[in-house]
C-alpha cells in the first residue's frame, strides 16, 4: 500500500488529508483553495451539480435545490430532497466523499489499489450510523476503506507532534456532534483510556439557539409574521437565508465583542413590506444562550473521565478540536468547569482528517478485516542456515530489538547487522539463538537494516531474507475502544418473563473481540415449524430494563432452517461471536443435538429493522413521552436525593417535549433532538431507579402487601394466606439482591391475587367488564366479538360457569397478542 | 474475564505493579513469546486501563472459597455462601489500598466491582452447566437431591444455589420430556387396557420422573413460588386417567391404585395434597358401595360385539379393494375394538374371563388381517395388515396364551418387510410370505363363520365356548 488517506466526514463541513510515513499532507478544495470542504450539494435546474462552498452558498438562497447536515440523519430512513431528487442520507454523504477524494493528485486517485482510506465517525455514532457510512463510502467507490472514531483520530495527530508522556483529552465539539476521548501516552504506546460523545450537539446547535432566541423574535417583532412562520414554505429562504448570517455572526463573535446579523432578505412579510435584518449580538448574550448545550457537553466530559478510571488531576491537558471551540469564552468555560489545562496546539479544522491518514499508515490493507499491522514479525527462515530473525516492526522508540531464532546450533558461526541508510553498523556477535542486538532508528518511517553472517573461517555465508525494515511511528496506538456496549438478550430462567442483556462487549472494551457464549433454548421448536429461536441484539448500557437500550438487530433460527429433529427447552446452543474494530458482529450458532450450525452473516446489525423516519416519527415520539411521564412520576416517589430529583426533572422536561412533538411544528434536526433526548432521559431515569433501587422495592412491597391486605386476604383461604405470607418474607429478604429475583415474587405474588379474586364470582363480572372495556385492544376483533357475545348471554343467563371460560378466553386472545412471536427465547447456560 | 486468562497471571505481575512495570514486562513477553502476543497485548491493555482492571483486581482480591478448583457441583452450598459474603465495598478498600503502590487513580465507587461480581457470577453458572452436562443423570439427581435436602432442612441459601437448580432444570429437560412423553403414550394404553402390567409401569416411570423432578419442586417450596408446572402437567394427566377409567369404564379398583401412586410420589406438594386425599376418600367410598357385576353385563356388551359385527362385518371382495381395506381399517377401529375392550375392562371378570377375551380380540385380529392379504398388493395395503398383526400381538401379549403369543409373534415378523417389495408385485396379488393364508374372496364369510366357531372351542374357559358358539350361530344366522 502506497497511499493513505484520511477523511473527516462531518456535518457542516470535511477534510481529506495524506501521510507517507513521515509527512502530512491537508489536501485543499480545489475550486475555493480551503483546507475544508463544506458538506454541501447543491443541484441546479438543469440538474447540474456542485458541491461545498458553492453548493453552501446556494443554500440559503435556494435551500430545497441543496442539501446540508445529512449526517445527522444517517442510519434513518429519512429521506434528503434536493429539488425533484430524493436521495437517502448515504447517497449525499458518497456524493461529498467522491468529491472530496476529487482533491486528491491525480497519482493518488488514479490507484485506488494503492489506496487505503480511514474515514472517521463521531464515537457517539451508533452501529446503524456507522453501517451508513461504510454504505456511503462503498457507494464512492473509494476502495478499501476503514471506520474510525474521531477522537481516536485526534489524539493521532496530537502524538505526531507531541512527544510527552501523560493523560490527554481531547474535546472535539464540531459543527453536529461532541466526541471526547481520554489516552494515555507511555513510551510513544498510546493507550486509549475512554470515549464518549452527544451525536447532537455541535456548532449547529449553537446556530439554532442563537437563531430561535435571537434572530426569530427580533423577526416577529418588527414584521408580520404568522406565528409559524419558520415551519411554512413561503419564508424557508428567509429562515435559510437568516440561520446562514446567524452562523456568520457566530464565527464573528470568535474575535469580536459585538457583531451584527444584517442584509437584505429578499423576502416580503405578510403586509407586502420587505424584511431586513439587522440584529446585534454581543458575547455575554451569546454565552448565556449557549450555556445549556455546553453544560450538557461538560457533563459528557465529567462522565467520560468517570469512564476511564481517572479524575480531573490524573490529566494534563484538555486539547480543542473542532470550529466552535475557536470561541475562547467556551475553551474557558470548559477548563474552568473540569479544572484541566486547555491547549489549542493543532489545528482544530483539520487535525481530524490528519490523525485518520496517519492512523490509515497503522492499517494492514490487505487482511480481510482490515485489522492493524503488526508491531512484531519473523522474517521467513533461510532453509541452509535455519536462520531467521524476530524484530520489533514498528515502534515509536528510537530504538529497537532483533532477535536471532535458529534451527538448529551452528559452532563458530558469527554475525553484525548494519543499518543501510545512516552506516550504524553493531559489534560482531556470536550466532546463537535468541541472540539480541538492538538497532538504533535513525529517522521516522521506513528504517532498513541488513544481516551479515560470517562461518568460522570469516568467510561471509550468503543466505536469504537478510534484510529487516523496521517502522518508526509516531506513536504506536493500543487496542481501540468499543463505543456501546453491546449484549444478547437472555430470559432470567425458561418460563420466565424477565430477562436482561447478556453482554458481548461492554463499552471500553477493547476491539476487536471474539469469544464464546454457551445458552439454552427457552422454547421448542421442531424442524419444518415455523417456530424459532431468537437472538436479539441491543446496544446499550440499561442491563434490567432491555428496551430502553437501542434495538439493533436479530438473528432467527427457525424450524424452517433445518430437516430434522427438535430444538427442546433445555437443548444446549453455542454461540460464537466476533466483534471487529468497526464494531461489527458476527455470531455462529451451533446447536449439537441437530448437528446443525448457522451464521448471521457478515454483520448482525439490521438496519432496516428499528430504523427511524424522521418524517413520520411524531406519533411514536408522542407514545414514548407518554411512557417517559409515568415512568417520571412512578420513581418521583421515591427519589430524595436532589441529584436524581434535577434528573428526574430533566427526563419530565424530555417527556412533555415528546408529547407535544407535531410533524409540522418542529423539523428533522428538531425531532432528532427529541429521538436522542428521550434515549438518554431512559438511561437516567434507569440510573436513579439504581441509585433508589432499596427505596422502590420497598414501597413497591409496601403497596403489594397493602392492596393484599385490603383486597385479597378476606377471600384467600388459610392455606393462600400462609403461601401469601411466605411469598411476602422471601420478597423481603431479596430487596439488596442485585438480580431480578425479587420482582419475580412480586410478580408471583401478582398472580396469586388474581387466582384468589378470580374464586368470587363478582370479580369474574367485573374481570369481563374490564376486559371488554376497550374492542380495539384486541387485535383478532372478530374471535373478540365472538367471545364478547357469548359472555353477554352468559350473564343474561346468570351462567357463570360460561362466564368464566369467557373471561379465560379473552385473556388467552389478550395474551396470544401480547406473546411477541420474535421475543428472545434463550436463556443464559 | 471470562475470555481472558487473569490478566496478572498472563504477565505474571501482582497488583502492586506500576504502569512502566506492565509495559515492560509486556514489551519483554511478546518479545520473547510470539505466538502468545495476542494475549499479552490484551492483558496489557486491561491492567493498563484504570477501570478495566478493576475486573483483575476483584479475581486477585475475592474470596477465594468462590473460585473452587475441585469438583464445583461437591461444593455449591459454600460456594453460595461465600459469594454472598463478597462485599463490595471491603473489596473497593482493598484494590484502592493496593492502587495507592501500584500509582493507579483510586477506585471512586462501587459499581463496576458489583458488575465485575456478576460476571463472576456467570462464571460459576457456566461451570455449573458443564459439571451437570458431564454427570450421568442418575448422578445429576443425586446432586440436585443432596442439595435440596439441604436447603429443605432450612438452610440459608443465595443465588449459586438457585442457578445451580436452574441449570439442573436446563439440563433435565430432555429427559423429563422424554418420561412426558412415555407417560401419555403409558396412560393411553391404561386406558384402553388397564391391566396389572401396565400399571405397573406407570408407577416405576413416575418414580423415575419423581426422583429427578423433586429438587426443582423443593427449591421452588423453599423460594416460595411453589411453581410445579411440570409436575403438575405429569400429575393431571394422570389423574385425569384415573377419572376417566372410572367415568367411563365403571372401574372402580384401578383408578384407586393409580391415586394411590400418585400419592406415593407427589403428596409432598401442597398444591396437590387436597386433590389427592379428596379422590382417595371418593374412590374408597365407591369401592366400598360397588354392587359385583355380573354376568347379564357382560353378555350386553358381548351381544353388543356381535351385532355390530354381524352388520358390518364382511369380507366379500367387491371388485373395490381399496374400499375393503378401508372397511376394514376404519369400521373395525370405529365400531368392534372399543365394544371388545370395554367388554373386557369391566371390573367384574375374572382374569381367566380377561385372557379369553385378549384372545378373542387376538383372533379377530389375525383373521382380518390375513383377510386382508388377498387384497391388491399396495403400499396401503401393507400398512393395514401390518397393523393388524401388530394389534393381533399386543393382545396376544396381553392374554399371556403362548400359543397366540407365538402365532401372532410370527405374523407380525414375517409380515414387517413385505411392504417394501409388494409394491412391485402388483400381478401376484394373493401372495402371502408362506403362502399358508392363502383362500379365495368367495370363501370370506363361510371363513369368518368357522374362525368365530373355532375360537371357542379353542379358548375354552368358563364362557369362551360359549362366546365363541354364540358368535358363530350370529353370524350364520344372519347370513
Amino acid at each position: 500500500m502506497k497511499y493513505f488517506v484520511g477523511i473527516d466526514l462531518g456535518t457542516t463541513n470535511s477534510a481529506i488529508s495524506t501521510f507517507d510515513g513521515e509527512n502530512v499532507r491537508v489536501w485543499k478544495s480545489k475550486k475555493d483553495q480551503n483546507d475544508v470542504t463544506p458538506s454541501a450539494i447543491y443541484v441546479d435546474k438543469r440538474g447540474r451539480r456542485f458541491y461545498g462552498k458553492e453548493a453552501y452558498l446556494k443554500s440559503f438562497q435556494q435551500p430545497e435545490r441543496c442539501a446540508t447536515l445529512f449526517k445527522r440523519f444517517m442510519g434513518t430512513s429519512t429521506k434528503i430532497k434536493i429539488g425533484d431528487e430524493e436521495l437517502t442520507p448515504e447517497e449525499c454523504s458518497a456524493e461529498i466523499l467522491r468529491e472530496l477524494f476529487k482533491n486528491l493528485p491525480e497519482e493518488i486517485r488514479e490507484n485506488k489499489d494503492e489506496v487505503g482510506t480511514i474515514i472517521t465517525v463521531p464515537a457517539a455514532f451508533n452501529q446503524m450510523q456507522n453501517a451508513a457510512t461504510l454504505d456511503a463510502a462503498k457507494q464512492a467507490g473509494l476502495g478499501k476503506v476503514a471506520l474510525m472514531q474521531e477522537p481516536v483520530a485526534a489524539i493521532m495527530r496530537v502524538m505526531k507532534d507531541n512527544q510527552s508522556n501523560g493523560n490527554f483529552l481531547i474535546f472535539d465539539l464540531g459543527g453536529g456532534t461532541l466526541d471526547v476521548a481520554i489516552a494515555e501516552r507511555i513510551s510513544g504506546k498510546v493507550n486509549f483510556l475512554a470515549h464518549g460523545g452527544i451525536a447532537m450537539c455541535g456548532g449547529r446547535d449553537f446556530d439554532r439557539i442563537l437563531m430561535n432566541e435571537f434572530v426569530a423574535p427580533w423577526l416577529k417583532e418588527k414584521y408580520s409574521l404568522p406565528k409559524d412562520w419558520s415551519a411554512q414554505p413561503k419564508y424557508k429562504k428567509l429562515r435559510s437565508f437568516s440561520t446562514y448570517m446567524t452562523e456568520l455572526a457566530k464565527i464573528e463573535l470568535s474575535s469580536d465583542e459585538h457583531v451584527k446579523i444584517e442584509g437584505e432578505t429578499g423576502i416580503e412579510d405578510e403586509h407586502g413590506e420587505e424584511i431586513y435584518l439587522d440584529v446585534t449580538i454581543n458575547r455575554a448574550a451569546y454565552d448565556r444562550a449557549i450555556a445549556e448545550p455546553l453544560i450538557k457537553a461538560i457533563e459528557m466530559l465529567r462522565e467520560t473521565i468517570k469512564k476511564s478510571g481517572l479524575t480531573a488531576n490524573d490529566i494534563d491537558k484538555i486539547i480543542f478540536i473542532g470550529g466552535p471551540t475557536n470561541y475562547k469564552p467556551l475553551r474557558d468555560k470548559v477548563v474552568s468547569e473540569v479544572g484541566i489545562p486547555g491547549s489549542i496546539e493543532v489545528n482544530p479544522m483539520t487535525a481530524v482528517s490528519e490523525g485518520a491518514a496517519i492512523f490509515a499508515e497503522s492499517v494492514d490493507w490487505n487482511s480481510q478485516e482490515h485489522e492493524r499491522k503488526a508491531t512484531r514479525e519473523q522474517t521467513k527462515r533461510d532453509e541452509a542456515l535455519g536462520l531467521s530473525f524476530r524484530y520489533e516492526s514498528r515502534t515509536p522508540g528510537d530504538k529497537a530489538k532483533i532477535a536471532t531464532v535458529l534451527a538448529a546450533q551452528v559452532k563458530g558461526y558469527t554475525f553484525e547487522i548494519s543499518s543501510i541508510e545512516s552506516g550504524w553498523i553493531s559489534d560482531v556477535i556470536a550466532l546463537k539463538n535468541n541472540a539480541v542486538v538492538t538497532v538504533p532508528l535513525h529517522k521516522r518511517g521506513e528504517n532498513k537494516f541488513v544481516v551479515k553472517v560470517y562461518d568460522n573461517t570469516g568467510s561471509d555465508v550468503r543466505f536469504e531474507n537478510d534484510t529487516i525494515t523496521i517502522v518508526k511511528t509516531f506513536a504506536n496506538v493500543g487496542a481501540l475502544l468499543a463505543s456501546h456496549s453491546i449484549g444478547l438478550e437472555v430470559k432470567e430462567r425458561i418460563g420466565s418473563n424477565v430477562s436482561r442483556l447478556d453482554y458481548l462487549i461492554r463499552e471500553g472494551d477493547t476491539l476487536p473481540a471474539k469469544g464464546q457464549r454457551k445458552f439454552r433454548s427457552a422454547q421448542k421448536v421442531r424442524a419444518g415449524s415455523s417456530d424459532s429461536i431468537n437472538f436479539k441484539m441491543w446496544e446499550g448500557e440499561i442491563e434490567d430494563n432491555i428496551e430502553d437500550n437501542r434495538f439493533i438487530g436479530q438473528m432467527k433460527i427457525s424450524g424452517e432452517d433445518f430437516d430434522f429433529g427438535a430444538i427442546i427447552e433445555g437443548t444446549e446452543i453455542i454461540c460464537n461471536y466476533t466483534i471487529d474494530e468497526a464494531g461489527s458482529v458476527t455470531l455462529d450458532v451451533e446447536i449439537p443435538s441437530i448437528a446443525e450450525s448457522f451464521n448471521s452473516g457478515k454483520n448482525f446489525y439490521s438496519r432496516s429493522e428499528g430504523q427511524l423516519n424522521l418524517d413520520d416519527v411524531a406519533g411514536k415520539l408522542n407514545y414514548e413521552g407518554q411512557n417517559l411521564l409515568e415512568r417520571v412520576r412512578d420513581l418521583g416517589k421515591a427519589v430524595e436525593d436532589d441529584n436524581d430529583y434535577e434528573k428526574l426533572q430533566q427526563a419530565g422536561e424530555v417527556a412533555s417535549t415528546a408529547l407535544s412533538a407535531n410533524q409540522q411544528a418542529h423539523d428533522r434536526e428538531e425531532l432528532q433532538h427529541i429521538v436522542d433526548d428521550i434515549q438518554d432521559a431512559k438511561k437516567k431515569l434507569n440510573e436513579i431507579r439504581r441509585n433508589n433501587l432499596h427505596v422502590i422495592r420497598e414501597q413497591e412491597l409496601e403497596q403489594l402487601k397493602d392492596y393484599y391486605d385490603e383486597k385479597i386476604k378476606k377471600f384467600a383461604s388459610p392455606q393462600e394466606t400462609a403461601q401469601f405470607e411466605k411469598l411476602f418474607a422471601k420478597a423481603e429478604s431479596l430487596i439488596e439482591r442485585p438480580d431480578s429475583a425479587f420482582e419475580n415474587i412480586l410478580q408471583e405474588v401478582r398472580y396469586r391475587n388474581y387466582d384468589v379474586l378470580a374464586k368470587s364470582d363478582e370479580f369474574i363480572v367485573v374481570d369481563f367488564v374490564r376486559l371488554t372495556e376497550n374492542p380495539y385492544a384486541y387485535d383478532d376483533r372478530e374471535s373478540f366479538e365472538k367471545v364478547f357475545e357469548a359472555g353477554k348471554k352468559a350473564i343474561e343467563q346468570e351462567d357463570i360457569v360460561a362466564l368464566r371460560k369467557v373471561v379465560n378466553m379473552l385473556w388467552f386472545l389478550k395474551g396470544r397478542q401480547d406473546d411477541d412471536v420474535s421475543a428472545a427465547n434463550i436463556v443464559r447456560a | 474475564m471470562a475470555d481472558l486468562k487473569n490478566p496478572f497471571q498472563v504477565l505474571n505481575l501482582s497488583v502492586y505493579d506500576t504502569k512502566t512495570a506492565i509495559n515492560e514486562r509486556a514489551d519483554e513477553l511478546s518479545f520473547e513469546s510470539p505466538d502468545d502476543e495476542e494475549i499479552i497485548e490484551q492483558a496489557r491493555n486491561i491492567l493498563l486501563n484504570p477501570r478495566k482492571r478493576i475486573a483483575a483486581e476483584v479475581y486477585a482480591f475475592a474470596e477465594k472459597g468462590i473460585f473452587t478448583k475441585g469438583n464445583i457441583l461437591e461444593d455449591i452450598a459454600l460456594i453460595d455462601k461465600n459469594f454472598f459474603a463478597q462485599d463490595a465495598d471491603e473489596l473497593r478498600e482493598k484494590i484502592n489500598t493496593a492502587r495507592l503502590k501500584s500509582k493507579f487513580p483510586a477506585v471512586q465507587d462501587t459499581a463496576d466491582i458489583k458488575a465485575e461480581l456478576t460476571n463472576i457470577r456467570y462464571e460459576i453458572r457456566e461451570k455449573i452447566q458443564d459439571g451437570l452436562k458431564d454427570m450421568t443423570r442418575d448422578g445429576r439427581v443425586k446432586v440436585a437431591g443432596d442439595l435440596a435436602w439441604t436447603i429443605g432442612n432450612g438452610g440459608d441459601f443465595g443465588i449459586i444455589v438457585e442457578d445451580f437448580f436452574e441449570c439442573y432444570r436446563l439440563e433435565m429437560n430432555p429427559f423429563f420430556e422424554t418420561i412426558r412423553k412415555e407417560l401419555i403414550a403409558l396412560t393411553t394404553k391404561i386406558k384402553f387396557n388397564a391391566n396389572e402390567k401396565f400399571i405397573e409401569d406407570l408407577d416405576s416411570k413416575l418414580a423415575e420422573f419423581g426422583d429427578a423432578i423433586k429438587p426443582l419442586n423443593k427449591i421452588s417450596m423453599a423460594i416460595g413460588t411453589n411453581k410445579f408446572h411440570e409436575t403438575e402437567d405429569i400429575f393431571y394427566g394422570v389423574r385425569s386417567t384415573a377419572i376417566d377409567l372410572h367415568n367411563e369404564q365403571d372401574l372402580i379398583d384401578e383408578p384407586l391404585r393409580i391415586t394411590r401412586i400418585l400419592e406415593k410420589h407427589f403428596y409432598y406438594l401442597p398444591t396437590l395434597q387436597e386433590k389427592i386425599r379428596q379422590d382417595i376418600k371418593d374412590l374408597e367410598e365407591l369401592q366400598k358401595n360397588h354392587l359385583s357385576p355380573n354376568g347379564v353385563k357382560a353378555a350386553d356388551v358381548l351381544t353388543e360385539i356381535l351385532d355390530t359385527m354381524d352388520k358390518r362385518l364382511h369380507f366379500e371382495n367387491d371388485g373395490y379393494e381399496q374400499s375393503n381395506m378401508d372397511f376394514y381399517k376404519n369400521e373395525f377401529k370405529l365400531r368392534h375394538e372399543p365394544a371388545l375392550l370395554r367388554a373386557m375392562s369391566l371390573s367384574g371378570f375374572k382374569p381367566d374371563e380377561l385372557k379369553t377375551l385378549n384372545t378373542l380380540v387376538y383372533f379377530i385380529y389375525i383373521k382380518m388381517g390375513k383377510a386382508l392379504t388377498w387384497t391388491t398388493p399396495s403400499e396401503s395395503a401393507f400398512n393395514s395388515i401390518h397393523e393388524m398383526f401388530k394389534k393381533a400381538l399386543f393382545y396376544a401379549e396381553a392374554s399371556s396364551d403362548a400359543e397366540s403369543i407365538s402365532n401372532a409373534r410370527k405374523m407380525f415378523e414375517d409380515w414387517k418387510d413385505v411392504g417394501k417389495n409388494i409394491s412391485t408385485q402388483k400381478d401376484s396379488t394373493q401372495q402371502t410370505p408362506d403362502n399358508s393364508s392363502s383362500s379365495s374372496n368367495e370363501g370370506a364369510g363361510c371363513f369368518t363363520v368357522i374362525v368365530f366357531a373355532v375360537i371357542g372351542t379353542l379358548i375354552g374357559g368358563p364362557i369362551g365356548g360359549a362366546i365363541g358358539v354364540y358368535i358363530a350361530a350370529k353370524i350364520s344366522e344372519n347370513k
